[in-house]
C-alpha cells in the first residue's frame, strides 16, 4: 500500500487520570521534517508513544505510510528510526553488544553504516552504555536509529539536555538525512528555535488538543504579533485572532492573517513576524488566552 | 523472529547467566542438605525457575522496555518468547542445579535418587507450573509485581492462619494443607504411570495456555 503520508493521525484520544489526549488529528507528508511543538505536559511524548504502539490508544486511527500501526506492526516498525526522550538501553552492556543484538531485527541493518557514523560521533564501542554521558547516549540512540535505513526518523525532545554545538549538529545532520526525498522525520521539542531552522510543518499541541498544524513556511509568513492597547484587541477580527496575553506596556496579540489585520488596523500599526515562540507562548502560556 | 529475541536476551543478558551460575551452585547446595531428595530436586527446580524470570529485572533496572517494545516485532512475539525462553532456561537452569545437587560435597542426594525418572518428571512439571504462574505477573507489572505476588500469598497465608486460629477452625485449614500434601505425594507416586503422566502433562499445557493468554491480553494493555 502507498501513501503520500509518512503519519497521518486521526482522532486519536487517550485518556490518563487527570489528563488527556483529544482528537489529535495532524498529518505529516513524505520526504519532510515535521515537528511537535508545546510545553511540558502537552502530550507530545504520550502521541508519538501511541504512534510507536508503546501506548495503547482509546480511540482513533494511526497510519504509517498508509500502514495501520498495530494491525501493520512489524513492517511499520522496521521502517521507524525512534530516538527516545531518555534513551534507554542496557546500561551495563557495550555499545557493540547493543549493535549485535538489536540490529538483526531489521532488514536493512547496515553495520557499514553503524561504523561510520559511530565513527563520526567518536562512539566508544567497548565502553558500557550507562558510562556514556548524556549527549553521547543520545548520539547513540541516533547512531541506533539511523543504521537501518529507515523511512521515517521518530525523535522524542531528542536535543533536551544537549550543548547548543551538539544540537546544530544534529539538525544539520538531519537537514542531510532530508536530501534523500523519501525520509521522512517527526520530532517533538520545546526548544523552537530547532524546528525554526529544519521544520516543514509544525503542529502545536495544548492541553492535550492540536491548537494549529500548518506548513512552517505559511506560519512565518502570513502569522504576525501585534502591540498594542486594550481597546485594539476588540477590533481584530476573532477569526485572526489566535492568542494574546497582557504586558506591562498593553496588549501583545497573534494573529494568522497579517493581511487582513493591516487593512483592520491601518496601516500605522506596529506588527512584527512572528517567531515559532511567539505561537508557542502566545498560544500556550499560563497568563495567554487563547483564541 | 523468536530466534532474534532469544538471541537478544541472550547476548544482553550474558554476565546475568555467569553471575547466576554462584546462585544455582548455592541452591544446589542448600537442596542438598535436605531431606528427601523429591522435595530438594523440586525446589530446585522451582528457585532455578524464579532466577531465570527474575532476568526480566533488568528491562525495569535499565528502563530498557520502550527498545525491546519499539523493535519491529509483535507483542504477542515478545509473550511467545519469553514462555518460550523461561521454560528452555528453566529446563537447563533446573538440570544444572540437579548435576550441582549431586555434585557439591556434603551433599545428602545421590545420582539415583535426584535423576529419578518420576521425581524429574515432577519437578519439570513444577518448572513449567511455576513459569505458567509467574509470567502474567513479570509481563503486567514487572518482577516487583511478582515479588508482590508472592509476597501478597504470604500474607494471604498468614491471615488465613490467624483467622483459623481465632474461629477455632485451624483443624480445617489442617485438613486442608493435608489435602495438599497428598494431591502432592499422590501425583508423584501415580507419575508411573503412563496414562497419568500424560494426563498431567495435558493439565500443565492447560495451565500453561491459560496463562499465556492472559499474559498476552495483559501485555498488550501495557503502556510503556
Amino acid at each position: 500500500m502507498t501513501s503520500d503520508y509518512a503519519i497521518e493521525v486521526t482522532g486519536l484520544r487517550k485518556r490518563y487520570k487527570g489528563f488527556a489526549l483529544k482528537d489529535v488529528t495532524f498529518q505529516l507528508p513524505r520526504g519532510y521534517i515535521g515537528g511537535l511543538i508545546g510545553p511540558n505536559g502537552a502530550g507530545k511524548t504520550t502521541i508519538i508513544k501511541i504512534i510507536m504502539n508503546l501506548v495503547r490508544l482509546d480511540a482513533g486511527v494511526v497510519k504509517v505510510f498508509g500502514l495501520d500501526h498495530r494491525a501493520d506492526e512489524v513492517e511499520v516498525k522496521s521502517r521507524i528510526g525512534f530516538v527516545y526522550d531518555v534513551p534507554g538501553f542496557w546500561g551495563d552492556m557495550s555499545l557493540n553488544a547493543h549493535r549485535r543484538a538489536l540490529g538483526p531485527f531489521y532488514p536493512r541493518w547496515s553495520d557499514a553504516t553503524f561504523d561510520r557514523m559511530a565513527s563520526e560521533f567518536a562512539l566508544p564501542l567497548n565502553k558500557h552504555f550507562k558510562a556514556l554521558s548524556h549527549g553521547m547516549q543520545t548520539k547513540f540512540a541516533l547512531v541506533m536509529a539511523l543504521s537501518h535505513d529507515a523511512d521515517l526518523l521518530i525523535m522524542d525532545e531528542p536535543t533536551a539536555g544537549l550543548d547548543p554545538l551538539f544540537r546544530r549538529d544534529l539538525l544539520q545532520r538531519l537537514s542531510t538525512l532530508l536530501q534523500d526525498e523519501h525520509k521522512s522525520v517527526l520530532f517533538s521539542t520545546h526548544i523552537t528555535s530547532d524546528l525554526s531552522r529544519i521544520a516543514d510543518f509544525i503542529t502545536l499541541i495544548r492541553n492535550g488538543e492540536v491548537a494549529l498544524s500548518l506548513p512552517k513556511d505559511e506560519l512565518l509568513d502570513c502569522w504576525a504579533v501585534v502591540k498594542g492597547d486594550a481597546a485594539m484587541l476588540g477590533r481584530i477580527d476573532p477569526a485572526i485572532l489566535r492568542g494574546s496575553r497582557r504586558r506591562a506596556f498593553g496588549v501583545e496579540a497573534l494573529v494568522s492573517d497579517v493581511s487582513a489585520l493591516r487593512h483592520a488596523l491601518g496601516p500605522e500599526v506596529v506588527v512584527d513576524k512572528a517567531t515559532l515562540d511567539d505561537v508557542m507562548v502566545l498560544m500556550t502560556a499560563e497568563d495567554a488566552h487563547a483564541a | 523472529m523468536l530466534r532474534k529475541l532469544f538471541v537478544k536476551d541472550f547476548i544482553l543478558n550474558s554476565k546475568v547467566f555467569l553471575g547466576l551460575l554462584w546462585l544455582f551452585v548455592w541452591v544446589a547446595y542448600a537442596a542438598g542438605q535436605l531431606g528427601g531428595a523429591g522435595m530438594a530436586t523440586v525446589l530446585g527446580g522451582v528457585a532455578a525457575t524464579l532466577m531465570t524470570v527474575t532476568l526480566g529485572a533488568r528491562e525495569e533496572r535499565f528502563h530498557a522496555a520502550a527498545v525491546s517494545f519499539s523493535l519491529p516485532v509483535t507483542r504477542r512475539d515478545i509473550v511467545r518468547h519469553r514462555y518460550l525462553a523461561g521454560h528452555v532456561v528453566g529446563v537447563v537452569a533446573f538440570l544444572l542445579t540437579c548435576v550441582l545437587m549431586v555434585s557439591v560435597p556434603w551433599s545428602k542426594q545421590t545420582v539415583a535418587q535426584v535423576f529419578d525418572p518420576r521425581t524429574m518428571m515432577f519437578s519439570l512439571v513444577a518448572v513449567s507450573l511455576t513459569i505458567a504462574f509467574g509470567m502474567p505477573f513479570v509481563l503486567r507489572f514487572g518482577v516487583t509485581g511478582l515479588f508482590v505476588g508472592l509476597g501478597g500469598l504470604q500474607i494471604l497465608g498468614l491471615l488465613t492462619f490467624a483467622l483459623g486460629a481465632l474461629i477455632g477452625s485451624a483443624f480445617a485449614l489442617r485438613s486442608v494443607f493435608r489435602a495438599c500434601e497428598r494431591i502432592i505425594v499422590t501425583t508423584h507416586q501415580r507419575l508411573g504411570s503412563g496414562a497419568y503422566a500424560i494426563e498431567l502433562l495435558a493439565a500443565v499445557a492447560l495451565f500453561t495456555w491459560v496463562s499465556f493468554r492472559l499474559s498476552v491480553w495483559l501485555i498488550e494493555r501495557r503502556d510503556v
